[in-house]
């Protein structure tokens, strides 16, 4: 009898070892770290050279974790958010491509809060790493960088670098290659830029600020927008004419295009890696070195996903820095200042000299990637109303000044991230 | 393991000469309990079957209408674009903002939608793509309104920003073609289940009776041989009942496959009593057919 009952509490162990152990595997393999991107992914009519740098950059941490990857692309990040936090099922990590967003989301915000990280920034440049902080805590990761203050040329027609030689090559026909279109949101961000970089080269470092803080009246604000809508003649110097413009997606201005000339960074030219086109940092427009507009993406943690955490902390180290900016068709930059040149592709390494420190001119961060998401989005559309009607600037600039009032009324004036904006190397 | 083969035979002798010694009634003591066994696993089995494969058939109904609802969510989006052109082009929309037609398509996108996340049958990666086109029905609405506002600008902005619009419907179309990808991928997997699969759901309904078919059979011969006796004819009652049992089931599990019934046969509660009591009916026949035999052979506890 007792061996009897002894078999059967064997067996019965032996039952619960084997279905526990079967339970184990099977929730180990459903480990899923899920990352809203803001990068296309390929498809017929997109190269997606970014997403695929990210997933090459991102896949061999994952598989030598035992852990999935959902990546999710999509262009409408906040928006996409929004409708994850409706039903309480954030991704674990998330791409901000602007600081604006990474403060909104330090504190609650629609049910979204970034985790506090245990990282230190020290090896990153500023203005990257102040606006990834908030009081000594670190909210985000810049993983990546761009520098914007760029005009590109094609090699066959070398460029005078200065604002003159560029006012001169305007006057006549269709120079300028322009596109304006971003889908369904944030088209008119190229024109945003061009302001931005105008002011900063006119004006410098002290008019710049003074406009993120709220100053879209002062005489200086409009003095930019018009010297950008006289350089392409109200559109006329645009390949195409102003409806063409806003027609053509931003990042196929350029390539195969009848023009000569593009201003922005190179993920956004569409370019590819090899490519015939030579660039020149954007011209000073006064007596003082023209400060360099950058951008960058910064990753922030939303849940407590220990792998996510391991994956972003993996991003911010500088080995995988390396590896992501040699990756050339994904034209990233790095903000970590360990990342030499050198690391860089050869077509790609002159901009990198650029984000170095010690160039001698001040980082300021891209405006409409500084503002709240609903300024900076007033901004690009007011981008698009000026082109269409350009006698209408100054009811724009009302219009956007009533805008940022009102956001800094709703934030209560505790928005720090314009006094982040630049930064001497 | 060629050492281990080796002695295989030298390490079974011993046992096969203790069971060769065994007294008959022992082994048919031994058979009367794999075929009570067997009748039982095939009780078990049935149950298994017939909950599980109205679970799976409900939730492939669920699905398949999850897939019909995003169907028509993405006709509405594509009428909506359809209807924003028409008030944009021939309409002053400065009294008509979008127009009625576009914002009665978009209620029926957001309720189509609804429908689709209460049916949605592919767990998380159905939830997660369900909230990819949330996250994308936002900007173009946003955007939809931006451009009957552009459209009253006039100028190359009006038609710009229908093009945005237009950009925004393909984005969120997109996004629903591959909502539906997920929830078809979900439901081949769900259709794909053993319990509602006939060559998987045949086996477990037939195998257990198949070992009692041939419990009976060797209980045959040991009964010819060692006792001069024919076997019970209740045992082949029993064997044939729970044959017929199992093999009604399995034709209505079949059913059930084939037509994706909203009221599975199979499972169906009286269809549940009816079965299990016949087979608790085949079992008692088993046993009353062994219990004779063994009862002329009562030896003490040891």
């Amino acid at each position: 009898m007792r061996s009897r009952l002894t078999r059967f509490a064997v067996a019965l162990t032996l039952a619960a070892g084997l279905c526990t152990g079967a339970t184990a595997c099977v929730g180990g393999q459903e480990v899923t770290v899920t990352i809203v991107v803001p990068w296309a992914k390929p498809a017929k009519d997109v190269s997606g050279l970014e997403y695929e740098a990210f997933y090459h950059v991102v896949l061999p941490f994952a598989q030598s974790h035992h852990f999935k990857l959902d990546i999710q692309s999509t262009t409408a990040v906040a928006q996409q958010l929004d409708a994850d936090a409706a039903t309480d099922n954030l991704p674990d990590l998330v791409d901000l491509p602007s600081p604006g967003a990474v403060e909104q989301y330090e504190n609650k915000f629609d049910g979204i809060q970034l985790k506090k990280l245990p990282f230190s920034l020290s090896s990153y440049n500023k203005p990257w790493s102040s606006l990834a902080e908030s009081a000594g805590t670190v909210y985000a990761v810049p993983v990546k960088a761009d520098v914007k203050s760029l005009i590109w040329y094609k090699a066959s027609v070398p460029l005078s670098p200065t604002w003159t030689a560029l006012q001169k090559v305007s006057l006549t026909g269709t120079p300028w290659c322009l596109g304006l279109n971003n889908g369904p949101t944030a088209s008119g961000w190229p024109g945003a830029d061009w302001v931005a970089d105008i002011l900063l080269s006119q004006y410098g470092k002290a008019a710049y600020e003074s406009w993120l803080k709220g100053a879209w009246t002062s005489g200086q604000v409009g003095k930019a927008w018009q010297a950008w809508g006289t350089l392409i003649r109200g559109g006329d110097a645009v390949f195409g004419g102003v409806l063409t413009a806003m027609e053509t997606m931003y990042n196929k201005a350029m390539v195969g295009k009848g023009c000569e000339l593009e201003h922005g960074a190179l993920s956004a030219t569409g370019l590819p890696s090899k490519f015939d086109y030579g660039y020149e940092p954007f011209p000073r427009m006064s007596s003082n070195p023209a400060p360099i507009l950058v951008s960058g993406d910064f990753m922030g943690l939303l849940t407590d996903n220990p792998d996510a955490m391991m994956l972003l902390d993996y991003l911010s180290s500088t080995p995988t820095q390396e590896k992501w900016v040699l990756l050339g068709g994904g034209h990233a930059f790095s903000a970590d200042r360990m990342v030499m040149p050198t690391d860089y592709p050869d077509a790609e390494q002159g901009i990198a000299n650029l984000l170095q420190p010690g160039t001698s001119r001040t980082w300021c961060f891209s405006a409409e990637d500084i503002m709240a998401p609903d300024l900076s989005a007033a901004f690009e559309q007011a981008v698009l109303e000026y082109l269409n009607q350009p006698g209408s600037l100054n009811n724009l600039l009302y219009g956007l000044q009533k805008t940022a009032t009102a956001n800094a009324v709703q934030t209560k004036g505790e928005q720090q991230v314009e006094e982040k904006a630049c930064d001497l190397p | 393991m060629k050492a281990a083969l080796r002695a295989l035979p030298r390490l079974a002798a011993p046992r096969y000469r203790r069971l060769r010694a065994t007294h008959p009634v022992y082994v048919l003591a031994w058979l009367r309990n794999g075929v009570l066994l067997g009748i039982a696993g095939a009780a078990l089995l049935y149950l298994l079957v017939a909950v599980q494969a109205s679970s799976d058939i409900a939730t492939s109904i669920r699905t398949t209408q999850a897939m019909a609802d995003i169907g028509k969510a993405s006709a509405a989006v594509t009428s909506a674009g359809i209807a924003l052109n028409g008030t944009l082009t021939t309409e002053d929309v400065q009294l008509t903002g979008t127009g009625s037609g576009y914002l009665d398509y978009i209620s029926d996108v957001t309720r189509d939608l609804a429908l689709a996340a209460e049916n949605n049958g592919a767990g998380t990666a159905g939830t997660v793509q369900i909230q990819i086109v949330q996250g994308q029905l936002e900007p173009y609405l946003q955007q939809s309104e931006t451009a009957a506002s552009d459209a009253e600008l006039r100028g190359p902005l009006a038609t710009a920003g229908e093009k945005y619009a237009s950009t925004g419907e393909g984005d969120l179309t997109t996004a629903l073609g591959i909502l539906k990808c997920t929830e078809q991928t979900a439901l081949n997997e769900q259709r794909d289940e053993w319990p509602v699969d006939p060559a998987a759901f045949w086996w477990a309904l037939l195998g257990p009776l198949i070992v009692v078919l041939i419990l009976a059979e060797a209980t045959a011969r040991l009964m010819a041989r060692h006792f001069r006796r024919h076997v019970s004819p209740w045992l082949w009652g029993s064997l044939l009942l729970a044959t017929a049992t199992a093999v009604t089931a399995g034709f209505l599990n079949l059913d059930d496959e084939r037509t994706h019934s909203g009221d599975p046969l199979a499972g169906h509660p009286v269809t549940l009593i009816c079965a299990l009591l016949l087979f608790l009916t085949a079992g008692v026949m088993a046993h009353l057919a062994y219990r004779r035999r063994l009862a002329d052979y009562r030896f003490r506890s040891s």
